[in-house]
């Protein structure tokens, strides 16, 4: 028998009334209840003796007399100004304790803070979308958890459960979606700490209207209680008390003008016995100097001793904020309404100015970002052969090799030569080289540096070299069955190589370029140097943009709204900036062109000790005739060969010896 | 089992109503608790003339019976039934008697034993039916003016031209208003014994709170009363009478 025909529909009306009757049965709450009668005979005969055995004379002769320890009316409370003497205590209740609330006041200090509300909770109807946008701003605490937003269309909700729950989260901002036209929405936005309790709802209202039309309840602002009957009278009624931690006691009543801290929280607090027995609500409404149409409001919270109470967070700016509250009477719909002014002071300019709120939203994510662009970019630009995303991912490694190196972590190796461009002769860097066994296994691998160079240490055995690079070939078969060429000897195919574990290896590897052919280069190398000077200018003016622009907010958000990311991401630029400077002293480059303009690329440049044949260094240009080189101060004299169509070297130039005080070349040469 | 149910559906909802309701809460806000709540699936739409029902099928109890025993089983047919007891003390006489022209102090105390196996366990609130409390024809005793309304003040002290009447209590449910902290109440962990005083008031005070079962011992909650009068209180001779009543609720 199938479920269905089973629950058929004659068996409902018996199941029916026994659901209904077991939900019935279920909600019952269980309570009991007691009394017991109490009763006391006192008698008035003129007593002749102390009767009261607390008494340290009962028995004896009137008057009866207390203290002397253990019972009796000696005051033993330590808080009492007259602890141990012999009579009842007597209390200076005034708080002394500056952390406490109510400091300076009449009372037992109070500790206890209640959860602060959002400040500045707005509504908003836009009506080409027909939707009310509301905006808050969260309070900054520890222990804050999400913000919930409660709806009705009777009245304000006065407590998280008092209406349709439209958000809850912990942004800062929602849109409510389909509201009618002519009807009033107010909202009340509690705050939730991760101990679940909520503060006591801060509200805002707003109200559907087309073009042209006028409110209809007469309330065309933004405070939610205008509306209310009998708001417009004004009455006297107790005052209301203010307190913020370390700040004497305040007390707000009408007409009353009270300073207070912006930077701290603010708790608004009054006696229940003061105000009328039945009540449901009490609403503040705070209004915004520079434009008394826009207002935030909140309700105070019944704290189920005896007051009401509503926490506000600190002040966004300084000033005389015009304050309404309304005590809501609704059992007979009267309002009550006292007006006042709270006088903010103590937020700063930069606060005030939203600048340290932009900063931190804003600039710090940007700061960063920018940060980590322009390091990266002034990696790239300090390498020559970034071809692809691999080359990228080279580079990375290759940094961090080298920090471990700087640390310690890793040793340095020895130099066992140079990775270099079979056609161009120009290093190449980075280069992936890895060194195999006999047996084919991969022992061990580097990244060649700026210069083509790399290294390593092994033990003795018979090894591999291999070296991978985008867009290059190894082996070279370009200078295949050549020992050396123009600029290295020793070169390197891939062949085994045995190393005794002490030997310093001297191994320069071609690697022959792909796609690239230098004849093509030397026809249109004019055209080449024209654009390709103009893109590296736009590019290096970018990126150095890009990476002054990242120094000076971070220098900048450093001075004003600092944090440890600031601090590292400034250190790290400052980082960046000194070793270009010392790079540049050490590398300074120069160009080698002729006179009319035009750039040597990929010539050769030797450097002689005069009266030696021998070149003590040789480089090469690169594709914009740029080079630098390194070599003990001195006296040297220099030739230049210049790269043929053909793809052989024809010297053109020689110098005469010049000083190298630095063992730098710091001009161009013109030849 | 289908064919189980199909058999002895009679017996399924005589099951159902004999398992009462059930007292532990599933979900809860603060205007309702949910007893018990199931998943529902299936089901099908019906309709007639004058009705649509669209229906679902929830966890499905079983059960029999016996001359011994209710065996009931399944989901919905879940627990026990919640129950709540309270201890009655007997009346109360304070003692000594007071002997108005030499002033005196006089206790009593009164304990009531709450058990309940409500796993949200009870409260317990405490008033009295007039205020001041404790009165006869010819004048009253104050109710003990604390220093903050609704907070115990740690100590009890009467001057010598004033007759006090007040209460505090004690036990391992009391509510955080009678611990104190060695100096104040209403603040740490401490129960220290004959401290912490509050007034009577016509409004129910919770003075013990339990959030768990505590059956089957139960857990009492002792209520000292204390009345005294200064030397010089002016209080009239007679029979002074007070009515204190508690109300205990299982949660």
């Amino acid at each position: 028998m199938s479920l269905k025909k089973m629950f058929k529909k004659s068996n409902y009306f018996f199941i029916l009334p026994v659901v209904l009757a077991l939900l019935l049965i279920g909600g019952f709450v269980w309570s009991a209840t007691d009394a017991v009668n109490v009763s006391l005979s006192v008698t008035a005969t003129t007593a002749t003796t102390c009767t009261d055995p607390l008494a340290n004379n009962y028995g004896g002769a009137l008057p009866c007399t207390y203290g002397g320890g253990g019972g009796g009316l000696t005051c033993d409370d330590p808080k009492a100004t007259n602890y141990g003497a012999e009579e009842a205590c007597v209390y200076s209740t005034k708080c002394e304790d500056r952390q406490a609330f109510n400091y300076g006041e009449d009372l037992p200090c109070l500790y206890r803070e209640t959860v602060p509300n959002v400040s500045n909770f707005q509504a908003e109807f836009n009506i080409n979308q027909q939707k009310i946008y509301l905006t808050w701003s969260n309070p900054n605490f520890e222990g804050f958890e999400a913000v919930r937003i409660v709806r009705s269309t009777f009245g304000i909700p006065a407590n998280p459960e008092d209406g349709a729950v439209v958000y809850e989260g912990s942004a800062e901002n929602v849109v409510d979606p389909a509201v009618e036209f002519r009807v009033r929405y107010y909202y009340t936005a509690f705050v939730k700490n991760q101990a679940g309790e909520y503060s006591s709802g801060a509200v805002a209202s707003a109200i559907g209207l087309k073009e042209g039309e006028i409110c209809p309840d007469g309330n065309c602002g933004s405070d939610p209680f205008a509306f209310l009957p009998g708001a417009k009278s004004t009455v006297t009624i107790s005052d209301f008390i203010l307190r913020q931690i370390g700040e004497l006691t305040k007390y707000f009543s009408a007409g009353a003008k009270v300073k207070i801290q912006g930077t701290k929280n603010l708790m608004i607090e009054i006696d229940k016995n003061s105000l009328p027995t039945v009540l449901k609500t009490i609403g503040v409404v705070i209004s915004d100097p520079k434009n008394v149409t826009r207002s935030f409001s909140f309700i105070m919270r019944d704290d189920g001793e005896g007051r009401y109470l509503a926490n506000l967070s600190p002040f966004w700016r300084n000033g005389v904020f015009p304050v309404t509250i309304y005590v809501i009477n609704y059992q007979d719909q009267t309002v009550k309404k006292i007006t006042g002014s709270l006088q903010v002071a103590g937020v700063s300019f930069l606060r005030t100015s939203g600048l340290i709120d932009a900063l931190e939203k804003y600039i710090d994510p940007l700061v960063t970002m920018m940060g980590l662009g322009a390091g990266l970019s002034q990696i790239i630009l300090m390498t020559t052969n970034v071809h692809s995303v691999y080359d990228l991912y080279l580079l990375l490694m290759r940094l961090i090799y080298s920090f471990l190196s700087w640390l310690g972590i890793r040793r340095k190796r020895p130099e066992w030569g140079t990775v270099f461009d079979a056609v161009t002769k120009q290093p190449i860097d980075p280069a992936y080289v890895t060194v195999e066994n006999g047996t084919g296994k991969e022992v061990t691998s580097a990244i060649t540096d700026i210069d083509g160079r790399f290294g390593f240490l092994l033990p003795k055995d018979v090894y591999y070299i291999k070296v991978g690079k985008t867009n290059y070939r190894f082996p070279s078969t370009t200078l295949k069955g050549k020992t050396q060429d123009e600029l290295y000897d020793n070169l390197y195919f891939g062949t085994p190589l045995a190393h005794d574990g002490n030997q310093i290896i001297r191994l320069n590897v071609p690697l022959d370029p792909i796609g690239f052919d230098w004849n093509e280069f030397a026809k249109t190398k004019i055209n080449f140097f024209q654009i390709y000077t103009r893109k590296e200018a736009t590019r290096r003016r970018v990126l150095a943009g890009v990476f002054y622009t990242g120094f000076a907010l971070s220098l900048f958000k450093v001075v004003v709204a600092p944090s440890v990311l600031d601090f590292s991401l400034l250190i790290a630029y400052v980082g960046i900036l000194v070793y270009q400077k010392v790079r540049i002293i050490k590398h300074k480059i120069i160009s080698i062109r002729r006179a009319n303009g035009e750039p040597l690329a990929f010539s050769l440049v030797r450097l002689y000790l005069p009266g030696i044949d021998q070149p003590i260094k040789s480089a090469s240009t690169d594709q914009l005739g740029r080079l630098y080189v390194l070599v003990r101060p001195g006296t040297y004299y220099l030739t230049v060969e210049e790269k043929m169509p053909d793809g052989s070297y024809h010297k053109i130039h020689q110098s005469a010896p010049f000083a190298m005080p630095k063992g730098v070349l710091d001009q161009d040469i013109i030849i | 089992m289908f064919n189980f149910i199909t058999r002895n559906f009679s017996l399924i909802v005589f099951c159902l109503l004999m398992a009462g309701p059930v007292g532990a809460y599933v979900a809860s806000s603060p205007n309702y608790r949910l007893q018990a709540d199931s998943v529902n699936f299936g089901g099908s739409m019906s309709s007639s003339t004058n009705y649509k029902m669209e229906d679902t099928l929830g966890e499905i109890g079983t059960g029999t019976s016996s001359d011994a025993y209710n065996l009931h089983a399944g989901y919905q047919a879940m627990s026990e039934d919640v129950y709540l007891t309270v201890s009655s003390p007997s009346d109360v006489t304070l003692s000594p008697a007071i002997d108005a022209s030499g002033g005196g102090t006089s206790d009593g105390t009164a304990v009531w034993t709450i058990t309940t196996n409500s796993p949200a366990g009870y409260s317990l609130t405490l008033s009295a039916d007039a205020s001041p409390a404790l009165r006869s024809a010819g004048g009253s005793f104050t109710d003990l003016p604390v220093t903050v309304a609704g907070t115990p003040d740690f100590s009890w002290s009467v001057p010598t031209n004033q007759a006090y009447f007040g209460y505090t209590a004690e036990g391992s449910d009391v509510a955080t208003s009678f611990l104190d902290n060695g100096t104040t109440c209403g603040t740490g962990a401490l129960e220290t014994t004959d401290r912490c005083w509050l007034n009577f008031s016509t409004s129910a005070k919770t003075i013990s709170l339990r959030n768990s079962n505590n059956n089957p011992s139960g857990t009492a909650t002792t209520i000292k009363l204390r009345a005294q009068a200064g030397a010089s209180s002016g209080l009239s001779g007679g029979t002074y009478q007070a009515v204190v009543s508690i109300i205990a609720i299982a949660l």
